[in-house]
């Protein structure tokens, strides 16, 4: 390697550790806002008279970080009346008063709600920099190596995370549920964190994996689906914790979420697996072999498949629905890790 | 849901027809068992356990359980590991799960289920695609899961025929019920997914059983630079290796590449030249020769008292002798029912009873323990055991081949592509039912698909826009 491609690789790791930093402190201002929301929301509503903005019917979904929405629906009629009752009494009232009075009653959880808002802007655009930041350090590797990073373990889990910042940030743009990052975001924190202790060596490809185009693709698939995977986590594990965590979104939301993440994951994981079949056949001349990593991806394909087939056609929604989720998830990680131990306990004469 | 059984059937043996009834009864209930969802997911789960076992137990490598002697020494390991349960587990097939039994038949049991559903399945999405329910009651609009209405300043025709050109402009199907009513669906055949997913899966697995039935393999061990040989299914052709060459980093000790120049000759003809690389197979009609390993070998020629040739190529030097001193490999004269082991010493090793240079030969009755005899020769010498001369050519490199036919191959990937497409079809194009109706100065909308966020969302939509259609605010 030559010194300019090692200063680049130095430059593209401190970006990676930017990135960590980031989605830790990304993590911290969730777990603030989630406070902030559970502490507004034992507000009783009657004392939220002046509100500037009562939601709508019509309004698009509730944001999770909008502490203001958490007023019920009957208590928002009621904030209607006292506002039309205050606004007539300000037709009386010249422009000075109005403004003076506004600022005396203005009570603190409407100054709490711009601080949420910005909060959780501030979350998102911590969240977005990660992405930015492991997407470049990502495109500086593959320029060094002349491979996609997928080559080891430290490239792969990096690609992992940018899967899951990809797919948690397309679920939040559809869904607008940012609460998903207090469980995204502790998975991609640990699977970075793994990623730099487990070494940033660029390494050669060996033969096997000399297939630059199948290696793009079979990962490629792996990584967003693996993604999506996780998304579909997050959301099974807050269905779950929802009473504890007293969340403003509907729970059913949750619920939904996750099985349309599953619902990406699957065709995705099955693309993965063909085309490792392909590639298989291709390097070695079978498309199958009982290999330790393909049968624990075919487990994981065969654990989402069942949650699909009970959820669809036999209507289990909830918290079984949601537990199955997250056992396709362990096994997602267990494939994942799977070099690890799985290796030594197969095929004694393979 | 299945459908339950006519409770009223009862059975009489001395009624002929009861009998019949019972026999179409019994036939009935066992179809209802093959498409039952709930059968289907209790066999999927179930796979499941049998992959998750074969994943975390030990298994025995192909051709293990058939080889009594591996099979011996596969269990030794597992007594070692697992103490007195390994017999038991040996007993249940846990140590070559996916040859056993139950896995066998599980994989029976789904390709049943798969079946006995899509059979099930077709007619009723056929019916919903061609000849869905067009009229449904006043009452669904109301109690619909999706429900929602807009006035119109229109009469209900024209209400009615201008909602039907905003939802053709959406690319929705229009099939009209009466004046006043409409059906309208997008992707009706999206439907049609699943089955096509249910059925490439059933072509998986019948590819895998013509794999494992037809597909011919044999690994060629080829001598660099030395004489052609035949592929043993395909006796027409014969494979030679110019040349081979492994790649190694010099600072990492990775493997960076083998290649492998090799010539395929057709009844003598030669129809390819090329490098053959990991990724990179030789294929020719149907056959692929696959770059599969590499490493050294001893050539040997064996020949009878008239100096007719019974063996002559290459010995790959595939095990190491238990103290370490010899590199060993194998041959078999099957005609003659014996096996030949060539020894050879190791690097840097020197014993008494072999020389570099040498080559011991050890011949044994086929599957016996002890050598009947045995004989040192020297390069390019031969020894004589019985009315057999062993001769030792020379040591020189060689390169496995992997040859393989593989009829199942084409099917794999036929099935991979319909799966692909059938779960492209059921998951992103979802069937969307609307049912609308013109009444009384209002359009109705009402659809009893199940509940989505998205398809809310589409919903609610559809009714904000309907309400720019007419000229009257939505109630």
């Amino acid at each position: 390697m030559s010194p300019e491609q090692q200063t680049l690789l130095q430059v593209a790791e401190m970006f990676l550790v930017s990135a960590l930093v980031l989605m830790v402190l990304a993590l911290i201002t969730s777990l603030i806002v989630l406070s902030a929301s559970r502490r507004v929301s034992r507000v009783p509503a009657k004392k939220l008279v002046k509100v500037s903005t009562v939601p709508d019917a019509d309004a698009p979904d509730v944001d999770e970080f909008d502490v203001l929405e958490d007023i019920e629906d009957t208590t928002a009629d009621e904030v209607s009346a006292e506002i039309m009752a205050m606004d007539s009494a300000v037709d009386a009232a010249d422009a000075a008063e109005l403004a003076e009075l506004d600022d005396a009653i203005e009570p603190p959880a409407a100054k709490k709600k711009s601080t949420g808002l910005n909060m959780a802007s501030f979350t998102t655009g911590l969240i977005v920099t990660s992405l930015v930041l492991v997407t470049v350090y990502l495109a500086m590797r593959w320029i060094v190596a002349g491979h996609g990073p997928f080559s080891n373990m430290h490239e792969f889990a990096v690609s992992f995370v940018w899967g899951i910042l990809v797919a948690y940030l397309v679920t939040l743009w559809k869904f607008k549920m940012r609460m998903l990052s207090l469980v995204v975001l502790p998975v991609t924190g640990a699977l970075l964190t793994y990623a730099i202790q487990v070494g940033t060596d660029v390494n050669t490809l060996v033969p096997a994996l000399q297939d630059k185009l199948l290696l793009t693709l079979h990962v490629g698939f792996a990584v967003t689906s693996y993604g999506a995977a996780c998304v579909s986590f997050g959301a099974a594990v807050l269905y779950l914790l929802y009473p504890k965590l007293k969340l403003k979104s509907p729970r059913d939301r949750f619920d939904e979420v996750g099985y349309k993440a599953a619902i990406v994951t699957f065709p995705l994981m099955t693309i993965m697996i063909l085309l490792g079949a392909l590639w298989a056949n291709s390097a070695w001349g079978r498309y199958w072999g009982w290999d330790p990593k393909e049968t624990a991806a075919l487990l994981t394909w065969l654990l989402y498949a069942g949650f699909l087939h009970a959820r669809v056609v036999r209507g289990w929604h909830g918290a079984k629905s949601a537990w199955l989720l997250i056992l396709g998830f362990a096994a997602v990680m267990f494939a994942y890790f799977g070099n690890y131990f799985l290796t030594g306990l197969h095929s004694i004469y393979r | 849901m299945t459908d339950r059984p006519d409770p009223d059937v009862s059975v009489t043996e001395d009624s002929d027809e009861a009998v019949q009834v019972s026999v179409a009864d019994f036939f009935h209930r066992l179809y209802q068992v093959t498409y039952s969802k709930t059968i289907g997911l209790i066999i999927v789960l179930t796979l499941a356990v049998f992959v998750f076992l074969g994943v975390i137990i030990t298994q025995a490598g192909p051709g293990v359980w058939d080889n009594p002697m591996a099979q011996e020494q596969f269990m030794d390991q597992m007594y070692a590991k697992f103490g007195g349960w390994a017999s038991i587990m040996s007993f249940l097939g846990l140590f070559h799960i996916f040859s056993s039994i139950g896995f066998y038949i599980v994989i029976g049991a789904l390709t049943i289920s798969l079946l006995g559903c899509t059979t099930h399945r077709l007619p009723q999405l056929w019916q919903r695609w061609r000849h869905p329910k067009v009229v449904v009651s006043s009452h669904f609009f109301s109690a619909a899961r999706y429900n929602g209405s807009v006035e119109s300043n229109l009469d209900d025709v024209q209400t009615l025929r201008t909602a039907a050109d905003h939802l053709k402009s959406k690319r929705y199907r229009i099939i009209s019920g009466n004046e006043t009513s409409l059906y309208a669906d997008k992707n009706a055949w999206g439907g049609f997914g699943t089955p096509i997913a249910h059925l490439s899966f059933i072509l998986i697995m019948a590819a895998f059983v013509i794999t494992s039935l037809t597909a011919l393999q044999q690994v060629l061990v080829l001598s660099i630079g030395g004489d052609a040989r035949e592929v043993e299914f395909a006796t027409n052709l014969t494979v030679e290796a110019v040349s081979f060459e492994a790649t190694i980093d010099p600072e990492t000790d990775r493997p960076l590449d083998y290649v492998a120049h090799l010539i395929l000759r057709d009844s003598g003809e030669i129809v390819a030249e090329r490098d053959v690389r990991v990724n990179e197979p030789l294929r020719y009609h149907g056959f692929s020769f696959h770059q599969y390993n590499y490493g050294d070998t001893v050539e040997v020629k064996v020949t009878d008292r008239n100096d007719e040739v019974v063996y002559a190529g290459p010995v790959e030097l595939q095990w190491l002798s238990d103290n370490g001193w010899y590199r060993v490999g194998e041959f078999v004269l099957p005609e003659r029912g014996i096996e030949v082991a060539v020894y050879i010493l190791a690097a840097g090793v020197v014993t008494e009873d072999l020389e570099a240079g040498q080559v011991a030969f050890m011949i044994f009755q086929e599957g016996a323990d002890d050598p009947m005899a045995s004989v040192v020769v020297d390069q390019g010498d031969f020894g004589t055991v019985g009315d057999l001369n062993f001769g030792f050519v020379r040591e020189n490199r060689y390169t496995g081949i992997m040859v393989r036919n593989d009829p199942g191959e084409i099917w794999m990937l036929f099935a991979s592509i319909l799966l692909v497409g059938g779960m492209t079809m059921t998951f992103a194009f979802r069937h969307r039912r609307l049912w609308v109706r013109a009444q009384d100065g209002k359009l109705l909308f009402a659809s009893s698909d199940k509940e989505e966020y998205g398809f809310r969302q589409e919903f609610d939509q559809l009714l904000s826009q309907a309400t720019a259609w007419f000229p009257v605010r939505r109630k």
